[in-house]
């Protein structure tokens, strides 16, 4: 597999706060990368040094095998950036933005281009015409989108994208991605919501306070994750089956248990199964939950 | 050139504005020149009655100050002062008002070096610079001849406007390099109104304490307009001086721009 994103010990401080420390990162051809971590923890540092709009202070970079430092013209020919806010120049029309923003494509075809914003505004419900200053917030995201996917570009990389998209839009825009992908895209896909980047993406790197803490595929993600469970109970509370393997951080309130489980989730459903229930609740951990566990396995 | 294109389309409205001000400001001169231009009269003539040899001490210069030239010299501080907040508005701006619209991520993403961002973002403020220039001096030139101005050295009327030119580009530095070295800055006009004035009323100082050195530090004092028209040349060291503010400011405010993070907002 060929990578289309190499960082060796990417590093970034802003003066004496750090930004990213030795991030090293390989995102491969054709895949959907998720790159997760709570506010601050240097995702859009790391992103905003790939795009050459922050230079790292040590470390290095590559992009479709070219050193982003010397480079970044012709790497960002085939990146499409979507950032978490979006800003664009409040005088002018949606049309005039994204022609503005294909006429700086210059290898690719003026036409494929502005067919393929048609087409995208279209799907996307955008009024071409509007003024920009006009716009709500997830319309100017729209834009957003449109001028990051018009070119088709190789890379699509997506900060936190999803904010001020509606349910339904998201889902779109979720397709979208696939779409993308499938024609070959390769995307890196930051986020803070676990549940997106579960849904759309192969695999993810986890950053915290500036640094890596690990790179998984989804899949293993989730099973080596642990699940929320709570139940409420009709009858009294026998705790001794509380003991199970695997059950952690048991909490009792009246009739209600919580506890964090980790393993196959059948044994937790036959384990309760003879329980008088109100009600169940088996939830996906936070992220922060997450991290907690890849803390506790790093001690 | 598309960032030169777009840009020229942003500074339009700007351009406009500043370009009526000027005008009405130029026509208000205009308009009293013919009254300067009787009671010069009467002073050329009496001048004209003196002896050869009075006349010869006194050099052809004497008369000059007369002259149309001469009256704009006299005149032109004013239409400075407005050129010169112009364009250190302009000047910080440049890179500002992507700043504070935040749109410096998106055009900073798009695949396009810093440096032609940059040049081509300068090269559309020189072109309003010298648009400007241009429509001021033939409208004044115009408005000369349509006043009964008749003939005059057109020489010294190019010199005495290129100092408006002149002070355009250094104001322009000024704020390219200000806004470069503080980041963002909201209060743009209040920032050239102080930087502006503050250089004007320096100059007014100096020409009441006669400091040879505020001559070098006010752009406003760099030519003296009345020895323009009279020798009808500049002072090379003061010119230099000039010349390698304009020079230092972009050069240095290019190095910041091409070489500074963009974080995010």
């Amino acid at each position: 597999m060929t990578n289309i994103i190499s960082t060796k010990d990417l590093t970034k401080f802003y003066g004496k706060s750090l930004g990213i420390e030795k991030v090293n990162l390989e995102v491969q051809e054709g895949e959907i990368f998720g790159f997760i971590g709570p506010n601050g923890a240097g995702k859009s540092t790391t992103i905003r040094t790939l795009l050459g709009l922050l230079k790292p202070t040590s470390g290095s970079a590559t992009i479709f095998d070219k050193d982003i430092a010397k480079h970044g013209p012709e790497i960002r020919e085939e990146i499409g950036y979507l950032p978490s806010e979006v800003f664009y120049y409040d005088n002018m029309r949606v049309i005039d933005l994204l022609r503005y923003s294909a006429s700086f494509y210059k290898h690719k075809p003026r036409k494929a281009i502005e067919d393929r914003m048609y087409t995208l505004a279209k799907l996307l419900d955008l009024d071409l015409k509007k003024k920009i200053d006009d716009l709500s917030y997830g319309n100017k995201k729209k834009v957003g989108i449109v001028q990051g996917l018009q070119h088709s570009p190789k890379l699509i990389i997506l900060d936190e994208p999803t904010g001020g998209l509606d349910p339904l839009m998201q889902q779109t825009f979720f397709e979208l991605l696939r779409e993308e992908n499938k024609r070959g895209a390769t995307i890196l896909f930051s986020s803070h919501i676990l549940s997106e980047v579960q849904k759309l993406c192969d695999r993810v790197a986890i950053i915290k306070e500036g640094r890596i803490i690990k790179v998984e595929r989804m899949d293993d993600l989730r099973r080596n994750s642990y699940a929320k469970v709570r139940l409420e109970l009709g009858a009294p509370i026998n705790k001794t089956w509380l003991k199970h393997p695997g059950i952690s951080k048991v909490e009792v309130e009246a009739n209600h248990i919580s506890f964090l489980y980790k393993g196959d989730i059948n044994a937790i459903t036959k384990l309760v199964a003879d329980m008088k229930l109100i009600s169940v609740w088996i939830e996906e951990p936070e992220l922060e939950e997450i991290f907690m566990h890849y803390y506790q396995t790093e001690e | 050139m598309n960032v030169y294109f777009q840009e020229l389309k942003m500074l339009r409205g700007t351009f406009i504005v500043w370009l009526l001000a000027l005008l009405a400001l130029a026509s208000i001169y205009l308009s009293v020149y013919p009254t300067f231009a009787k009671d010069a009269d009467v002073v050329t003539q009496a001048l004209a009655h003196l002896p050869p040899a009075v006349k010869q001490a006194m050099g052809t210069g004497g008369f000059q100050i007369f002259t149309f030239p001469g009256f704009f010299a006299n005149v032109l501080p004013i239409l400075l002062l407005a050129g010169g907040i112009q364009t250190m508005n302009m000047g910080i701006t440049l890179a500002n008002r992507e700043q504070l619209a935040q749109t410096t991520d998106f055009l900073i993403s798009k695949p396009v070096g810093r440096s032609r961002i940059f040049l081509q973002k300068l090269l559309a403020h020189l072109t309003v610079i010298f648009v400007t220039s241009g429509i001021l001096i033939s409208y004044i030139y115009a408005g000369s001849q349509m006043g009964g101005a008749g003939d005059f050295s057109m020489q010294t009327f190019l010199m005495i406007m290129a100092v408006f030119t002149g002070i355009q580009l250094w104001f322009l530095a000024v704020g390219l390099t200000v806004s470069a070295l503080v980041g963002r800055i909201r209060a743009v006009v209040g920032v050239s109104m102080a930087v502006v004035f503050g250089m004007f009323v320096l100059s007014l100082f100096g020409s009441v304490i006669g400091d040879e050195a505020i001559r070098y530090v006010t752009p406003f004092k760099y030519v003296d307009l009345l020895e323009v028209v009279t020798s009808q040349s500049y002072e090379l060291p003061h010119i230099i001086v000039w010349a390698s503010i304009v020079i230092v400011g972009f050069v240095l405010s290019w190095i910041i721009y091409t070489r500074r993070d963009v974080r995010a907002s």
